[in-house]
């Protein structure tokens, strides 16, 4: 403790100078970086109402939840990411890996997407400019909404595919049906066998009743096949129109007229500097510290050596050390006839 | 201690180099010394060599001032200063004396020992400059001459202080050491370090050495965080 005590002391000035300088040049840096301008909007989001394959998890997100994750999900893919910034004023820095790079880092420390109720969701984004920054909030909600739509009209398509297909698959053997009823009952004798007939005559052949059931069910296959096709053709037709209200920006991304005041630049950087500062400092205490092998007190002395005094340092000021060493020298022995180095406007203290 | 410190800026600001009124510019200076002599036991009688690991650590201050202290302490004794650092000698110019001739004409047998002695402002205090530097320092304290002249010095005088050179800068020291009766070891605050002194303590007889002195002692800690620690 003596040690660590003495050497501070002694070199305090260089060791405090950390503690003292990095907070002041840390804050400086902090200030003197461009602030940024933040602008946010706000949108209405509502839960697909078609085709929510979604696993039984996603029943307990919030649509605000639930469209958050897809954005934020969407955002770490470079085509969705391509496609916002071609509708923004940095469409240029698509040229080069190095723009691309700086895009990359801009959106990841600018672009917030966080939901802020159960069907509200906001996004925001920090950029050098207040245009830039709104301009970046409109393209990244336009090229959502884009996204959306397509993927609805893609997902209602193929519900469409399906159906029709099933409707065509099913009018196909209803057409086979009734061919072979019809040719099955053109050979039959004329008196006994009518389609339609009594039940007796259909009775009686089990072969007209095979044919007669096939085409029935047939049909019966048909209707529901086209009924399907219709319900899916309104579900689609309405969704579609009704995703406007699923997808609804009430908030529409402002101008932003002053910067972003931002509690972390004006308390945190210059706080991390005084701490880094004083890391730096006990650091170089420790440094000084184990450098310094030399003897500075007596308690540093062993005991088993007997120290017999200490004599005090003796300092000459306004000479050079090696003549302030003749002068203390001389002044101990000037009692015994020393003869002192300079005139009477020598002094000496301690 | 700063009481002392504050009373040296005075006296040095008031003095003249001309001054006859010889007194301690030190305040509590033979006290300080004193302390030193008695716990060493080295008051009585015989020759006691000082020395240090490095050069500028204050072994000639040292013995000086120990030298000084004895003679006026004890009247009736004979006290020399014998400098024994042919390489770097000081106590001529200190004392404003002559430096020739000195030592090494008596160790090359070209003076008597007595006619090197020096007078001082003691009447039972002599100095014996080196009269260096000489080309082969440690050649002459090797031969059979010191031993002598150290013997006709223990005959002379009750006490012999020998200022040494630095024991890490060669090994004059070692000699003279072992012509002492007692050694003192100086070590000057921030100079050498815990290996070096411990490299010359290994130099010198530890039957022979009485104490360590501690020069140049200053603190750069406020005396109230000294008190709060107990240091």
């Amino acid at each position: 403790m003596a040690r660590v005590l003495e050497t501070f002391f002694r070199h305090k000035a260089l060791i405090l100078l950390p503690t003292l300088l990095l907070p002041i040049v840390v804050g400086a840096i902090a200030f003197a970086a461009p602030v940024p301008y933040e602008s946010a909007a706000g949108i209405w989001v509502e839960r697909a109402t078609y085709l929510s394959f979604g696993d039984e998890f996603e029943r307990w997100l919030t649509p605000a939840q639930h469209q958050t994750n897809r954005l934020n999900e969407l955002l770490r893919t470079r085509s969705f990411l391509t496609d916002v910034v071609l509708r923004s004023p940095l469409a240029n820095g698509l040229a080069n890996e190095r723009g691309r790079e700086e895009i990359r880092q801009l959106f990841a420390e600018g672009l917030t997407v966080e939901p802020a109720g159960e069907h509200l969701l906001t996004v925001r984004f920090r950029a050098a400019t207040p245009e830039l920054a709104q301009a970046l909030v409109n393209a990244v909600i336009e090229t959502f909404q884009v996204k959306v739509a397509e993927d609805r009209t893609a997902q209602a398509q193929l519900a469409i595919s399906f159906y029709e297909a099933r409707l065509r698959a099913a009018d196909e053997e209803l057409r086979r049906a009734e061919t072979e009823l019809r040719r099955y009952v053109a050979g039959a004798p004329a008196s006994s066998i009518r389609p339609g007939g009594s039940v007796s005559a259909v009775v009686l052949d089990p072969q007209l009743s095979e044919l007669q059931r096939r085409a029935d069910y047939a049909t019966s296959d048909a209707e529901r096949a086209r009924s399907l096709l219709d319900q899916a053709r309104l579900e689609v037709s309405a969704s579609q129109q009704g995703q406007e209200l699923g997808f609804q920006v009430v908030d529409r991304a402002e101008l932003p007229s002053t910067p972003t005041r931002q509690l972390r630049r004006t308390l945190m950087f210059p706080l991390a500097g005084v701490l880094g500062g004083i890391v730096l400092s006990a650091l170089l205490l420790v440094l000084l510290v184990a450098a310094d092998r030399s003897v500075r007190s007596r308690f540093e002395l062993e005991e088993s050596l007997g120290v017999l005094g200490v004599i005090p340092r003796l300092k000459a000021r306004g000479l050079t050390s090696r003549v302030g060493a003749v002068a203390v020298r001389r002044g101990i022995a000037f009692v015994g006839g020393a003869s002192l180095p300079a005139g009477p406007t020598t002094s000496l203290r301690a | 201690m700063n009481a002392a410190r504050a009373s040296w800026l005075r006296a040095m600001r008031n003095v003249s180099t001309t001054a006859s009124d010889r007194r301690w510019l030190l305040r509590g200076g033979d006290e300080l010394f004193r302390g030193m002599y008695t716990r060493a036991g080295v008051a009585q009688s015989g020759t006691i060599a000082v020395c240090s690991a490095l050069p500028g650590d204050g072994r000639t201050t040292l013995s000086v001032g120990l030298a000084l202290t004895l003679a006026q302490d004890h009247p009736d004794r004979r006290v020399a200063v014998l400098e024994t650092d042919l390489m770097h000698p000081v106590l001529a110019a200190d004392f404003g004396v002559a430096p020739a001739p000195g030592l090494v004409d008596a160790l090359l047998d070209q003076v008597p020992l007595r006619e090197v002695y020096r007078g001082t402002a003691f009447d039972n205090l002599r100095l014996i400059p080196s009269a260096g530097p000489t080309d082969e320092p440690e050649r002459l304290l090797r031969t059979h001459r010191m031993a002598a002249i150290v013997t006709e010095l223990r005959s002379d005088f009750d006490l012999v202080i020998m200022d040494t050179p630095a024991v890490l800068s060669n090994s004059d020291a070692q000699l003279v050491t072992r012509l002492a009766d007692s050694v003192l070891f100086v070590v000057r605050a921030g100079s050498a370090s815990d290996e070096e002194i411990d490299t010359a303590l290994a130099q010198i007889d530890r039957q022979k050495l009485r104490g360590v002195v501690l020069n140049a002692a200053h603190s750069s800690v406020p005396g109230w965080i000294r008190k709060v620690f107990g240091l």
